[in-house]
């Protein structure tokens, strides 16, 4: 005569045991599958360019799954030389060189390029738009920070964005610090916006700025300095190399990899036509750009 | 709305939800079980898993990143960048919560009970099973709130997941990926169909509960 | 026999033991004295629930906080004096004691009897008033006749139709066990074979 009619403690087993099943059955599924992972950075991937690829690779081979981690360029980098990706898709050479110089990187091609601006508060306290180059540009940047006239953003996240900055500060022989300089740490979008707000100056891609722009968000900024040869910006591919990496699927990786370097023009152009401004310029002079990379490279 | 908010939805509640469940199966006995032993020994377990409860989520998610890394030790399982690797990362985070909640009714509410068990010559395991079906609300709460906890977590779903399309993207990490971008009224909306969906969810838990 | 040697314990501001050192043998036996005067102390520390701080407990010759504790504890029995019950039917709330000795339940009929209980088995035990709940943490033990039962402050909670019965139960039932009371009442005195009250030491 038990009249007790609650769940008790078997029942909580047999969930868990349930869901242990068929977790393990989706795993077993899964698990044979081709799969290949390329890493990215955050401010190409936010221009879609990679899913619209991405999608037309996965028309032609459905039975490779292709997974995209946006990262920043330095996570990229860090992650493949962890067998964690297959392809590493970033711009930030000088970072790049030194996965190159230590084996792990193989393959490389450029696919890409485009230029970084130099944005800042529509008033210019620092007077960037009389500015003849960008190193000119930099400098007066740091003068006007120095006396509490400006702020310049940085990305501070060891993207592609963070490493040209750093080699422009670099190359005028400055480390800046203070409190005109300001690490955001975080996306581009997010550095853009803090700009707006504290009306700083900051580099940016080209792609994401337009982005905001258009949407209205970052009405206070505007760009004060382009198409300075500096200020290219170079995307590179690679291969992470299974000699030195464990567990890379090299195979696949290259199906991929190849796919990307012999259409590349036809999805930039494609992706460029639903713009007002060309995002993306595709590598046509790659012996030039490579010279351009190797000075950028250090 | 340019996301599939149901693959999202639907990928959130899973992961989570079988997180949830499988740290609750062996959180609450533990739980019960420091509880009744009440000891020096479970006092001091207790202070070390309340200290836990406060770890940063993507400390967690990188020591397991770490692990699950195709040159790291559990490589070979491929579980990086799978919903896999984010419920067990997910259920690792829950369980402190759920043990010490389950320990504070134990413990704190529970001692004559307890006592009146062991005169009867009761044996851990019975007492257990005993204490659990006499607090049985109480344990499914913890479920619960172990359950908001993963799903509101962001550090492990981002390390170990990648929020990748299709595949490992869920709430968090795509409420993150739109404040990166900049869109920060999409995000709040998401947010909002977030808790909105928490409500839904532990409402009908609840009732379900009532039934009885 | 139920021997305590030396017992000391002392709760952290509050109450105390002092080398406490006693017999009993089968019977009923009442230790009294006012509220808060320790009476639920010795009785957990006789029941094996509370190790004392020093001196030892024994129990037909077994020392009941030695890793040998589990061969006599079966047969003893710990009554709280405020009831102790599940969120289950009266039924499962009177046989749980049985149930976890893994002994049967011949007694149970009788004691539905006796005490009137047959109406309210299947009712949730934790919707009754405290009197009747008391009844059954009572009966619980009962229906498992310890060899030793340690009853603390039995009459306080129950309802005064019980008492008479309740008393009349332990009289008659447990002529051969041995029954310790706790009490600041009167009604056992004059059943009882021994009555030491308490007052840091114990006396007659």
């Amino acid at each position: 005569m038990n009249r007790y009619a609650g769940l008790g403690i078997y029942k909580l087993i047999v969930l868990a045991v349930t869901v242990v099943i068929l977790l393990g059955i989706f795993y077993y599924i899964g698990y044979g599958r081709r799969e290949v992972r390329i890493a990215t950075t955050t401010s190409l991937y936010n221009t879609g360019l990679l899913d619209f690829i991405v999608d037309s690779f996965r028309e032609r081979y459905p039975e490779i799954d292709v997974k995209i981690l946006p990262l920043g360029s330095g996570a990229a980098l860090e992650t493949g030389s962890r067998g964690d990706a297959d392809l590493v898709l970033v711009h930030a050479p000088k970072l790049e060189k030194s996965y190159i110089d230590m084996g792990i990187l193989t393959a490389h091609r450029i696919i890409a390029y485009n230029y970084f601006i130099l944005v800042g508060p529509k008033d210019d306290p620092a007077n960037v738009s009389n500015q003849e180059s960008i190193i000119d540009a930099f400098k007066v940047i740091y003068t006007a920070g120095s006396m509490g006239k400006a702020y310049f953003i940085s990305r501070g996240d060891r993207s592609g964005t963070h490493i040209k900055e750093l080699s422009i500060w670099s190359k005028i022989g400055i480390k800046p610090s203070g409190e005109w300089y300001i690490e955001s740490g975080s996306g581009m979008a997010q550095t853009l916006i803090i700009a707006n707000e504290k009306g700083g100056y900051t580099l940016s891609d080209i792609g994401t700025y337009i982005a905001l722009k258009e949407n209205g968000r970052i009405d206070n900024l505007v760009i004060l300095y382009s198409g300075d040869d500096e200020l290219i910006n170079i995307y590179s591919i690679y291969l992470v190399n299974p000699e030195k990496v464990a567990g890379v699927n090299y195979g696949d990786a290259y199906i991929l990899y190849k796919f990307i370097i012999d259409n590349i023009r036809y999805f930039i152009e494609e992706y460029n036509s639903k713009y007002s401004v060309k995002l993306f310029y595709p590598a046509d002079n790659e012996d030039i750009l490579m010279d351009k990379w190797w000075m950028l490279a250090g | 709305m340019p996301y599939e908010i149901w693959d999202i939805a639907i990928r959130s509640i899973f992961i989570s939800g079988s997180a949830s469940i499988l740290a609750t199966t062996w959180s609450i006995p533990l739980g019960i079980y420091l509880g009744i032993t009440n000891n020096n020994l479970s006092r001091i377990v207790i202070s070390i898993i309340n200290i836990l409860i406060g770890i940063p989520t993507v400390l967690i998610g990188l020591i397991l990143y770490l692990i699950l890394s195709r040159t790291g030790p559990l490589g070979f399982l491929n579980l990086l960048y799978t919903p896999y690797a984010m419920i067990i990362g997910q259920s690792i985070l829950v369980t402190p919560l759920v043990i010490s909640f389950v320990y504070e009714v134990v413990a704190g509410k529970s001692i004559d009970l307890i006592e009146m068990l062991r005169t009867f010559n009761a044996s851990r395991g019975e007492m257990i099973k005993i204490l659990y079906e006499e607090y049985e609300d109480r344990m499914w709460g913890s479920a619960v709130i172990g359950f908001e906890r993963a799903l509101g977590e962001l550090g492990i779903a981002l390390m170990l997941g990648g929020n990748i399309r299709g595949v490992t993207r869920v709430f968090t990490t795509t409420i993150a990926l739109e404040v990166q971008k900049g869109m920060y009224e999409l995000a709040i909306e998401l947010g909002v169909i977030l808790l909105i969906l928490d409500l839904l969810l532990v409402s009908i838990i609840r009732i379900l509960g009532w039934r009885r | 026999m139920i021997e305590l040697i030396n017992v000391s314990f002392k709760y952290t501001d509050k109450l105390v033991i002092k080398d406490v050192s006693v017999k009993w043998g089968s019977g009923l036996h009442l230790i009294k004295g006012p509220n808060g005067s320790g009476k639920t102390t010795i009785c957990k520390i006789i029941s094996g629930l509370l190790p004392p701080d020093r001196g030892y407990v024994y129990i037909d010759g077994v020392d009941v906080y030695s890793g040998e504790s589990s061969k006599i504890l079966k047969d003893v029995v710990y009554v709280h004096d405020k009831p102790v019950i599940l969120n289950r039917s009266v039924y499962d709330n009177l046989i749980l004691g049985a149930r976890l000795l893994k002994r049967n339940v011949n007694r149970l009929k009788n004691l539905v009897e006796f005490f009137g209980l047959y109406d309210i088995l299947d009712i949730n035990a934790s919707e009754l008033s405290a009197g009747y709940k008391q009844l059954i943490s009572l009966s619980r033990a009962f229906i498992v006749r310890p060899r030793y039962l340690i009853l603390d402050e039995p009459f306080t909670n129950l309802d005064t139709k019980f008492r008479d019965k309740v008393i009349e139960y332990i009289v008659k039932e447990y002529r051969e066990n041995t029954v310790i009371v706790a009490t600041h009442t009167t009604y056992l005195d004059r059943y009882a074979d021994t009555i030491r009250k308490i007052h840091k030491g114990k006396l007659v």
